[in-house]
Formats: C-alpha cells, sequence, structure tokens
C-alpha cells in the first residue's frame, strides 16, 4: 500500500486448495488469486507476488530516479536470496521492521487492518443475520467493498504520520512541529 | 467437564512475552537508524517511493 498518494497496491488472495473465482467476474481491482493447501504465503508465493505484482506497480508510479523504499516485516517469505536479486536488480530497497515489533512499528497494521478487521466482523455479523452465506466466490468482493469504505479513513491518519517521518529526516523548513510530532509518534507508541 | 478431558480452562493471555521483550528503544532505535540512513543518502526522495506491505488472515465467518 502506499503511504501519501492513496495508491493502493492492487491486493492478491490467498484461497485454500480449491476452484478459482474468474478475476474478470469479480469486478474489483485486485492483484491476483492464488491457491495454496493452508492459505498461508510461502516463499515461492511471496516472490511471486514481489515480482509481479509489486514491482510493476511501484516502478509505474515512480517520479524520478531515486530507488523505491519497502517496509515489510521480516516473514520468512521476505528474505530469500531470489528476492534479494529481484529487489536489486529494480533499485528497490527492502526494509525489514525488527522480530516481535510489528505489532507496534507496522503501519499497516496498526493502523488499517485493526479497522478493516473490525467492519469485517460486523460484516459478516450482518451476513449471518440476513442469512447470506459467505463462499470463496462471494468473499473477495464483498471484502473489497468493506476494506475500501474503511481505508479510506485510515488514510489520513497514516498521511499525518508518514509526512512528519518523511520532514522530520528529510530536514525541511518547518521541522520544529514535525519533529514534535515524530517523537510524540515513538512516545505513545511506546508500552506494549 | 469431567467426561471431556480435552477441554480445559485457560484465559487468554494479555500479550506473547516474546513480543514485550523485543519491543524495546535499542530495538526500535535501531530501526529507525536504518531509516535515516536511507532518507541522508536520497534527501529528495518522494514519498511516492516509499511502500509498506503486510499480510492479513481473513476468515469467512469474521473474526
Amino acid at each position: 500500500m502506499h503511504f501519501t498518494c492513496w495508491f493502493i497496491n492492487p491486493p492478491v488472495f490467498i484461497l485454500a486448495q480449491g476452484p478459482i473465482p474468474a478475476l474478470p467476474e469479480l469486478g474489483v481491482p485486485i492483484g491476483a488469486v492464488a491457491t495454496l493447501p493452508n492459505g498461508w504465503t510461502d516463499n515461492e508465493l511471496g516472490l511471486e507476488w514481489f515480482q509481479q505484482t509489486f514491482i510493476p506497480f511501484a516502478t509505474a508510479h515512480k517520479l524520478n530516479d531515486n530507488p523505491i523504499l519497502l517496509l515489510l516485516d521480516g516473514h520468512d517469505s521476505h528474505k530469500t536470496d531470489e528476492l534479494r536479486a529481484a529487489a536489486y536488480e529494480h533499485n528497490i530497497f527492502v526494509l525489514a521492521f525488527p522480530s516481535k515489533c510489528t505489532h507496534k512499528l507496522q503501519p499497516l497494521d496498526v493502523i488499517v487492518f485493526a479497522q478493516v478487521q473490525c467492519q469485517w466482523a460486523a460484516h459478516c455479523d450482518h451476513c449471518i443475520y440476513e442469512n447470506i452465506v459467505m463462499n470463496r466466490y462471494n468473499v473477495i468482493p464483498k471484502y473489497m467493498q468493506v476494506a475500501s469504505a474503511k481505508i479510506n479513513i485510515s488514510y489520513s491518519i497514516l498521511f499525518n504520520l508518514t509526512t512528519s517521518y518523511s520532514s522530520y529526516f528529510g530536514g525541511k523548513k518547518g521541522i520544529s512541529r514535525n519533529k514534535t510530532s515524530f517523537y510524540l509518534l515513538i512516545r505513545c507508541t511506546w508500552h506494549p | 467437564m469431567a467426561q471431556h478431558p480435552d477441554v480445559c480452562y485457560s484465559k487468554p493471555g494479555s500479550l506473547d512475552p516474546k513480543w514485550a521483550q523485543n519491543f524495546n528503544p535499542s530495538n526500535v532505535a535501531g530501526f529507525y537508524k536504518l531509516l535515516k540512513v536511507i532518507y541522508d543518502t536520497y534527501l529528495d526522495l518522494p514519498p511516492q517511493h516509499i511502500w509498506n506491505m503486510d499480510e492479513k488472515g481473513l476468515q469467512l465467518s469474521g473474526g
């Protein structure tokens, strides 16, 4: 996901093994749908996401020749040699959050996903009440619908947060105010 | 309960001790130090070049 310009890298869904719904029929902008026996990412799938979804999308939104910076957590699938090679080739820095710290440092997890998850649970309760059966074919459009409504709100918080990051490090004008908010960020996220 | 030995009482833990242990000033400072190196090296790195990715589990029943 993109920090300031409201771009979302098309999300990739991983379903448990079984038939895959056809992408155009879903009618939502997503990157890909894949299947794995247990539904979790493995090294190959992580690499595939990086090469086929992230690199084309991020490169297409580049403004100048500066490198791309990708922040992610230290999952095994994010630090394979193949992924590093691909990142090096395309001038991408991959920076991982320290392990066991993502619950506080990962902005996407702390701000966006937490809210979407809450909204999704409410939506599922509603479906049970209305007797709507959720299956592998309708779950993706439904989830995108719930998520996009919630994500717009979360963005504004993220925006404030990251502009203070860049202004602090960039040493631009108005540093005193941004510096404060940067420290504030560390302070308020301190207690585990 | 006696008829179901595989069922047990337990309280959900508040926070994994490993999380609490690893979330400390030096770890976090180490991360920001690396981030600062990148920002310092590329002074005009536009925000459009900064991306964040995470994975999320999704249950059909919510939660």
